[in-house]
């Protein structure tokens, strides 16, 4: 790597670092906001720290001026919004929902994507390469245009306000089985040769050969699967009128109506259902930083 | 060895449960919503009359309809989209390759807003854009503002997809430029754009084909409002197809409309760009 | 540390998770609901509102409280209650009714029900009105037992009855007693405003129902209450009015003035009548030209500055009382009148509406929910909403009870709730959310953007070629709302 000018590093440093200080406000407001009482929101929209921890605020009380430690609810415990968003708003319902959503949603796409994509490279048979260019014009629709269809579809099936409707047009990811199928082609082919003298059939090769080789895209897949689950919010908008159903976008939506529009309950309940992703994605950054360049770029 | 018709079947069968279920989720869905839209459709209701064109014709040539005001609108959004997060991105990235070692930290902390649910942004946003006076308020703000929320939440993912073209970049031609004379910028006109010419259109592409179905942003925040500058397209087929009775095959007329465009453009896009051999799918 | 023991610990915390998951996910409810070892009740009803048991502590009584009368009385049936947000409410109901859970019963809005009904969603109540119109305390569920007011959204003009009234609102003006009361110490005009005890002197508790005469009056008054920053922002406001949101702000003032918003039958807008242009362009002048609104702000409702004691007046409803205590955390000086005729109107007036419960056509439980409204919608229902809820009832004997007569004593800002819902004319019910999507952007409009209108240089010439452009597309939306009815209606016979 060369090394051309030394000094770029501190500017370059700064700039990221205001940079971050930009990504990371929005986050800092939502969980600021969250700890406040409904009056403190009301008087004071735009501060991070809630008024009644204020140095400014507790000073003007010593003082005996009057500050935010007189409003009504200055007692407010400091998770109280987050208890009462589960306890009234049911989020813990809406995170279970998600995260079964997109668990059952991940696992069955991988599985169906990975068998359709074995077959793809590794097999031969009449129409293959029709019935692929078939599945990457599909990949051109956009999501927008196919929401109608897909509650027309799922309309027709009887499946319209059931856990159902949203899993099965969910299985479908025709991204997944372009990208595993790269990857299965870049297996050497002397180990499937290997497993076939050994007696294996196409599905012993399948799953003892080509699955286990395929570990990090697998994951990355899964993991991308993951988050797009836990983020749908226009098709179970649409689909589900059952509250219980509701994943937990859908379910902070209409929280706003529900709570009467008091938001530092809702913004209580935005930050758990930010954080699962967060936590997961810090885990796991690895897969899906790197797995960006690759269904990005290379070929 | 094994049984020849049974040999024959199996692609079949490992392809057939994800073949099955994209197809019935695109063309199925697709043919089911193209009769749809020549009839008057309820969602509640069914089909009813056959109304040939009808659908059709109210949506391009009837003002009410506001199918051409939901397109402009949608159209600005997504040319604010594109400039932004060329504007954005592109100089993050390079910035961002210059540091070493805090490299894999900053990505890390730019990419929060790209697995933060959409709905979550939008409900802080709605009163960060009210703290900075009112943006979402007035008519010539509110859509600028959501195209704001839209460069800031896909800041981080383009910046590491730039990051990743970088990096492909071989480093000798930098060197072979400087020993040329070349100062910064003439190696950024004529080495750094050339060789990201694929990530350029790649993430022109992607940011204009997400900008034309923004959708969440709208819900919450707007409404479509103020004075319908927000109202977009995915607005109006929205509000056509599930809050309105009746209006659900101009809604699917409406939508095959976008798609058409959408279509028209993506096509045009690879036939610029296949000579060059840009990048294959 | 060990691996194997690694991989166990991370095992057990899997599982863990996974049972932590199906336990508490809303989709797992109902299955482990039926895990419950009690004797299940055979008949289930699923009663969806936008009330939510869940949104702060006297909706959750008021459902406990109906839940458990009703089901100690009816011991064969469980109620199962559902919150969907207004706002949602008909794209969610019309997409349950298509799936595999739809309610039995459900509270509708006037704006929506006869929509349902003629989309064939709803029961019809006759029969079971004609057979079994008295409730256990006595209480008859027919059209003589109601005001007239509440009984004008739920029939058809063929006289199909197709949902019970549960409640009865009206639009009403909402005046800070305290801000008043301040004033009236100079100002006589303002003193005025207020109830005279017998012997003469002035009582600060009660505001008149005809407090205001006219609208001239009006402006007088709200100018007289308004306070100015020092850079001539609005401090204190007279009237709060709410740009966003556009067409709900005129139906009352369209009352006032002698009209309304669309016809009776839902086939003809009728707000860009000369009257209905007097109307808007009244409320557009008294932001920008009488001053006594501060800004337009989307997320702060003209409701939110009432509660922060900064407003005079706001245009809210006959149940706003309620709210309004509890997030000011008691307060309670304020009274309400309904609003002031304009030029072409004469009386006091408003719009008056009352939600109803309806049945749906797909419940299996078609009796069993017939209990239910009889008790809800019953004299003892219409109590058990005033205790907990503090509505006033839609019912005529409501009125007579002792339990009225008391919270008229405690609660002062009711005095004038009874004569507000009988001055109430049929609020607007035709096909509203494609009608507000064609209305509100050009009310929205007006409103921002008055002074170029008004100087030509605006997106419409006039206020009046605005609004003759709204009604133009709103009767378009009516008349194709009511092709399609008629083809529902041809389909089902």
């Amino acid at each position: 790597m060369v090394e051309t000018v030394r000094r770029l590093p501190l500017f370059a440093l700064v700039f990221m670092l205001l940079g971050t200080l930009v990504m990371v406000y929005p986050y800092a407001y939502m969980v600021g906001s969250s700890f406040k009482s409904r009056r403190e929101f009301a008087e004071d929209k735009s501060s991070l720290i809630p008024p009644r921890y204020q140095i400014g605020e507790q000073l003007k009380h010593r003082r005996g001026e009057s500050s935010a430690l007189d409003w009504p609810g200055s007692d407010w415990a400091l998770f109280r919004n987050y208890t009462d968003a589960i306890q009234y708003g049911r989020v813990d319902r809406y995170l279970a929902n998600s995260f079964i959503y997109a668990v059952v949603i991940t696992a069955v796409q991988l599985f169906i994507n990975a068998l359709a994509a074995y077959a793809f490279a590794r097999m031969r048979f009449p129409g293959r390469d029709a019935l692929f260019m078939f599945l990457l014009a599909t990949m051109m629709i956009p999501t927008a245009v196919q929401l109608i269809p897909n509650f027309l579809v799922i309309r027709a099936l009887g499946l319209v306000d059931t856990v159902w409707g949203v899993f099965v047009p969910g299985f479908a990811g025709a991204f997944g089985i372009f990208l595993l199928r790269q990857s299965f082609l870049n297996i050497p082919s002397e180990l499937e040769h290997a497993a076939r003298i050994d007696g294996c059939g196409s599905w012993g090769i399948f799953w003892h050969v080509i699955l286990p080789l395929s570990k990090p895209v697998l994951i990355t897949l899964g993991l991308f699967t993951f988050m797009g689950a836990w983020n749908m919010f226009e098709w179970p908008l649409v689909v589900l009128s059952n509250q219980d159903y509701y994943p937990l976008t859908v379910g902070l939506s209409f929280f706003r109506q529900e709570s009467a529009a008091d938001w530092p309950r809702i913004f209580a309940a935005g930050v758990m259902g930010a954080a699962p992703l967060i936590v997961l994605f810090l885990i796991a950054q690895r897969y899906l930083v790197g797995g960006i360049s690759l269904s990005g770029m290379k070929t | 060895m094994g049984n020849p018709f049974r040999q024959k079947i199996v692609p079949y069968l490992y392809i057939a449960p994800a073949m099955g279920i994209t197809f019935v989720f695109s063309i199925v869905s697709m043919g089911i919503s193209f009769y749809a839209s020549f009839h008057d459709y309820d969602a509640f209701a069914g089909a009813s009359a056959f109304v040939g064109l009808d659908n059709y014709r109210r949506a391009l040539l009837e003002p009410d309809s506001y199918f051409w005001l939901s397109m402009r609108n949608t159209v600005f959004y997504v040319a604010m989209s594109v400039v932004g997060v060329l504007v954005t991105a592109l100089p993050l990235a390079l910035v961002c390759q210059r540091i070493r070692k805090g490299q894999a930290l900053f990505r890390t902390l730019y990419f929060l807003p790209s697995i933060t649910p959409g709905v979550v942004l939008a409900l802080v946003f709605f009163h960060i854009f009210g703290i900075w006076g009112g943006l979402l308020d007035s008519a010539a703000t509110a859509l600028p503002a959501l195209a704001i929320l839209g460069v800031w939440s896909g800041a981080g993912y383009n910046m590491v997809i730039f990051l990743a073209g970088l990096a492909d970049i071989p480093p000798h031609l930098y060197d072979a430029a400087k020993v040329d004379g070349a100062n910064r910028w003439h190696q950024f006109r004529h080495i750094t754009i050339p060789m990201l010419r694929n990530t350029l259109v790649f993430v022109t592409v992607m940011t204009i084909i997400g900008a034309f179905q923004v959708f969440t942003s709208v819900y919450i925040m707007t409404n479509g409002g103020p004075e319908r500058s927000t109202e977009v397209i995915t607005f109006t087929i929205f509000i056509n197809a599930f809050s309105v009775a009746g209006q659900m095959g101009f809604a699917s007329a409406a939508a095959w409309l976008l798609f058409a465009v959408i279509f028209v453009f993506v096509f045009i896009q690879m036939h610029i760009f296949k000579s060059r051999n840009v990048y294959d799918g | 540390m060990p691996r194997h023991l690694k991989h166990t610990m991370i095992a057990v915390m899997a599982i863990g998770l996974v049972i932590a998951v199906l336990w508490r996910a809303g989709m797992t409810q109902g299955w482990l609901g039926s895990l419950d070892k009690t004797a299940p009740r055979p008949i289930q009803l699923r009663i969806w509102d936008w009330w939510s048991p869940s949104s702060n502590e006297e909706y959750g009584d008021y459902f406990a409280a109906l839940e458990e009368t009703f089901e100690q009385r009816n011991p064969d049936v469980n109620l199962v209650y559902q919150t969907v947000p207004f706002a949602n409410y008909v794209q969610k109901l019309s997409t349950a009714m298509v799936g595999q859970t739809p309610p039995d019963l459900f509270q509708s809005s006037v704006f929506w029900a006869e929509g349902f009904y003629q989309r064939g969603m709803l029961h019809p109540l006759n029969d079971l009105i004609s057979n079994d119109p008295v409730n256990s305390d006595g209480s008859r569920l027919e059209e003589a037992a109601f005001l007239p007011s509440a009984w004008q959204h739920n029939h058809t003009q063929e006289g199909v009855v197709f949902g019970m009234p549960m409640i009865i609102d009206a639009s009403c003006l909402v005046w800070n007693l305290d801000i008043l009361e301040r004033a009236a110490q100079q100002d006589d005009e303002i003193r005025a405003m207020f109830v005279r005890h017998p012997e003469g002197s002035v009582d600060y508790d009660h505001i008149r129902f005809e407090a205001i005469k006219d609208w001239a009056h009006f402006r007088r008054i709200t100018k007289k209450l308004t306070t100015y920053t020092p850079d001539g922002e609005v401090d204190q406001a007279g009237f709060t009015i709410q740009a966003y949101g556009g067409a709900g702000v005129l139906p009352p003032w369209l009352a006032g003035n002698g009209t309304r918003f669309q016809d009776l039958g839902g086939s003809r807008a009728m707000f860009d009548s000369p009257a209905g242009i007097e109307t808007m362009t009244f409320l557009a002048r008294l932001y920008w030209e009488d001053r006594v609104s501060p800004s337009f702000r989307r997320e702060l409702t003209p409701a939110e500055r009432f509660q922060e004691g900064k407003t005079a007046c706001i245009p809210a409803g006959t149940w706003s009382g309620k709210d309004i205590i509890r997030n000011t955390m008691g307060w309670d000086h304020f009274g309400k009148t309904a609003f002031p005729p304009g030029p072409h109107g004469s009386g006091q007036k408003t719009v008056t509406w009352g939600n109803m419960l309806v049945i749906s056509n797909r419940s299996p439980n078609v009796e069993a929910a017939w209990r239910y409204i009889k008790f809800v919608c019953s004299l003892e229902g219409n109590l058990l909403r005033s205790k907990y809820l503090g509505y006033n009832g839609p019912r005529l004997d409501f009125y007579e009870t002792e339990r009225w007569q008391q919270a008229l004593a405690e609660r002062p800002y009711l005095s004038n709730v009874k004569q507000i819902c009988l001055v109430g004319d049929k609020l607007r019910h035709t096909e509203i959310i494609a009608a507000d999507h064609q209305a509100n952007p050009i009310v929205e409009t007006i409103l921002l953007r008055y002074p170029d209108i008004m100087n030509g240089r605006g997106p419409y010439p006039s206020i009046e070629a605005a609004m003759h452009e709204a009604a133009r597309n709103v009767n378009k939306v009516y008349e194709r709302y009511n092709r399609q009815v008629t083809q529902w209606q041809g389909q089902d016979e």
